[in-house]
């Protein structure tokens, strides 16, 4: 009769590499910090960015066309600032908000991805 | 015979060096444990370890640097408030886009261990491997050097400046040099990184000092902002005469351009995980608000409401002594005024330094060791790697020597154009499957071709072409052009070459076993 003694036998496995142990299937995972579930093509909530872009090209050239037109001219304000200034006010304010809503999506997509990936629910929980 | 004002900002040098020194030794500690296993992974990446608070103060150091917060003010000034604007506009289409781009290049960095931006390039081509590193080894190599020249214009211009002129331009060049380069040659990227943080603080304490001064002085910003636009010099500087076109390119493509930017790439592979990548995405918008937007904005309004209604604007050997200039009128040789000159050398050396490493990598990676295939002994290599880093340096200091233009220009003008050839044709490869070793390879020839044709040769005036569009326009587009005809008209990537570049295997092997 054979006796097989698993102990030995799953250490052969790992040493040959057929299987890996828990222990180095997590460091993996934690090595890579998650990149293995990071998307390689965009989500499609992200092809809106692109629509966003275009919005952006319209405000762009009435801004370019506004600072044309009137040029220098200390009579003319907006918000009680020069024109210039103003609209360079309007611009930081625009690229300020959009890193700030753009950045938790980012991150909670990400989450959500890898928590899928590792079978749990998305407050993180098996 | 020096006054003991400017023997205090020589000083300040070795002040900042040594405020510094305590995180470049513990960057030294750490480096050792890593550079066992994988010497230039860590050098000139540190290893992919990077939290997202070191990475956040490593992003914010890109922008809170001496091309923005120095150059722009003082080009503001010099050239007009527009060439400032087109920076905030290139920064509207770069926020939303960055993060799409930067997680699916983290991605393979991570995966496969990265150390160069051609390496993403070269292994996503699959072939060509060497003549196409060495390609485009040139040109990054080519638009780095420039770029560091540019940040040593202001660096040694602002030293200058506090000093009134009573040390040299060129010795603060020497100084400014010798400083970085230690700080590198202790701890590589690591030492960057850490002492980027200690720097960002020094940067922040020193803004506050200046924008309670700078406004103070004229009983805040609003009357400062009203005096300066009635200046007799604000007439000359608000007036906008690029053309339309101009500004829209800078918006759809400069700003694209940059996510593909060698610094911030090598940034991306250091970072530990997601989070470093996207909260450290988010504190470099913090560093642009501070360091592009309102610094420049209020420095370059101080300075028009100061010397807007002079015969002649104070005498310089570069623009970018502006800002030095102004706060030593407004403060004079003082604690505040002391607070800045380090803050000031805090920004001057955030980017000097990434740029030196880079620079360095490509020769020592791309060129010796991928390229050319030079193998070396550990110690040998160590000697090679810090003799390139002072190499790289050494010629950004030629191109700081005698500079022809604002440092602003000259980066919109050759620097960025040069990495928009690089940017577009790989960014195009990451989403585009059907992209092959041929298109990518032939796409990069022909951009840089182009480029060189049309900057020096064709149209050698600025923007160097004749439909008034920003210059890295028609390289770029030729690049990418050239890239998908000649992949469509060649035979497709083998589908497993596209797998194991983006791990797919690996991806599903891990889902599965977490499955089981």
């Amino acid at each position: 009769m054979i006796h097989i003694n698993l102990k030995l036998y799953l250490n052969y496995l790992l040493v040959e590499g057929v299987i890996m142990s828990s222990k180095d299937f997590k460091e993996e995972i934690d090595e890579l910090g998650g990149a293995l579930f990071a998307p390689r093509k965009p989500w499609r909530w992200e092809y809106y960015i692109f629509v966003y872009l275009a919005g952006l090209t319209i405000f762009t050239y009435y801004v370019i066309s506004e600072m044309m037109k009137y040029q220098w001219d200390p009579n003319v304000s907006l918000w009680g600032m020069p024109l210039q200034i103003a609209y360079a006010v309007l611009v930081s304010i625009i690229w300020s908000v959009t890193a700030i809503i753009v950045t938790p999506i980012y991150y909670y997509a990400m989450k959500r991805e890898i928590n899928k990936a590792l079978g749990r629910n998305t407050s993180g929980k098996r | 015979m020096i006054s003991w004002w400017s023997i205090l900002i020589l000083a300040s040098l070795a002040i900042f060096f040594f405020y510094t020194l305590p995180a470049v030794i513990y960057a030294r500690f750490r480096m050792k444990k890593h550079a066992e296993k994988a010497f230039h992974y860590e050098f000139y990446v540190a290893s992919g370890t990077l939290i997202w608070f070191t990475m956040g103060f490593a992003y914010m150091a890109a922008y809170m640097e001496a091309w923005e917060f120095v150059g722009m003010p003082s080009v503001f000034v010099s050239d007009g408030f527009q060439w400032w604007f087109i920076e905030m506009l290139f920064y509207l289409s770069w926020v939303p886009l960055w993060l799409l781009i930067s997680l699916r290049l983290w991605r393979p960095a991570k995966i496969h261990n990265y150390v160069t931006p051609t390496d993403i390039i070269v292994h996503r081509a699959g072939g060509y491997e060497r003549i196409l590193r060495i390609l485009l080894a040139i040109i990054i190599f080519y638009a780095t050097v420039l770029y560091i020249g540019m940040i040593y214009i202001p660096t040694a211009g602002v030293l200058t400046a506090l000093t009134n002129g009573e040390v040299s331009y060129h010795t603060f060049l020497i100084l400014i040099t010798i400083m970085v380069i230690a700080n590198i040659f202790i701890g590589g990227f690591r030492a960057v990184a850490y002492s980027d943080v200690l720097a960002g603080i020094a940067f922040l304490v020193a803004f506050g000092v200046m924008l309670y001064y700078a406004t103070a002085v004229w009983g805040g910003f609003g009357n400062m902002m009203w005096k300066a636009y009635e200046t007799k010099l604000a007439e000359k500087v608000f007036t906008i005469d690029l053309p339309m076109q101009y500004f829209l390119t800078m918006l759809l493509l400069y700003g694209p351009s940059w996510l593909f930017i060698p610094h911030l790439i090598t940034k991306i592979y250091a970072s530990k995980d997601y989070k470093s990548v996207i909260l450290g995405g988010l504190f470099s918008k913090l560093g642009f608000i501070v360091g592009a937007f309102i610094s420049p904005l209020l420095i370059a309004l101080s300075f028009l409401a100061t010397y807007g209604n002079q015969p002649e604007l104070p005498e310089v050997t570069v623009v970018e002594e502006y800002p030095a200039r102004l706060f030593m009128e407004i403060l004079g040789p003082s604690l505040p005024m002391f607070i800045i000159a380090i803050g000031l050398i805090a920004i001057s050396r955030t980017t000097l330094d990434a740029m030196m490493l880079l620079g360095a990598s490509l020769i020592d990676w791309d060129i010796l060791r991928r390229g050319l295939h030079i193998e070396v002994s550990p110690r040998a290599r160590y000697w090679i790697t810090n003799g390139l880093v002072v190499l790289t340096a050494a010629l950004g200091i030629l191109i700081a020597i005698n500079p022809e233009h604002p440092m602003v220009i000259i980066g919109y003008e050759f620097t960025w154009p040069a990495y928009a050839v690089i940017a577009f044709p790989t960014m195009v490869a990451l989403f585009v499957d059907r992209v092959n070793k041929h298109g990518m390879f032939w796409g990069y020839l022909s951009g840089f071709i182009s480029l060189i044709l049309f900057t020096y040769i064709i149209w050698p005036e600025a923007p160097h072409n004749p439909f008034g569009v920003w210059e890295g326009t028609l390289p770029s587009a030729v690049a990418v052009l050239v890239e998908l005809l000649v992949s469509y008209l060649t035979p497709p990537p083998p589908r497993e070459h596209i797998e194991e570049f983006w791990g797919i295997k690996r991806e599903i092997e891990i889902r599965e076993r977490i499955k089981a």
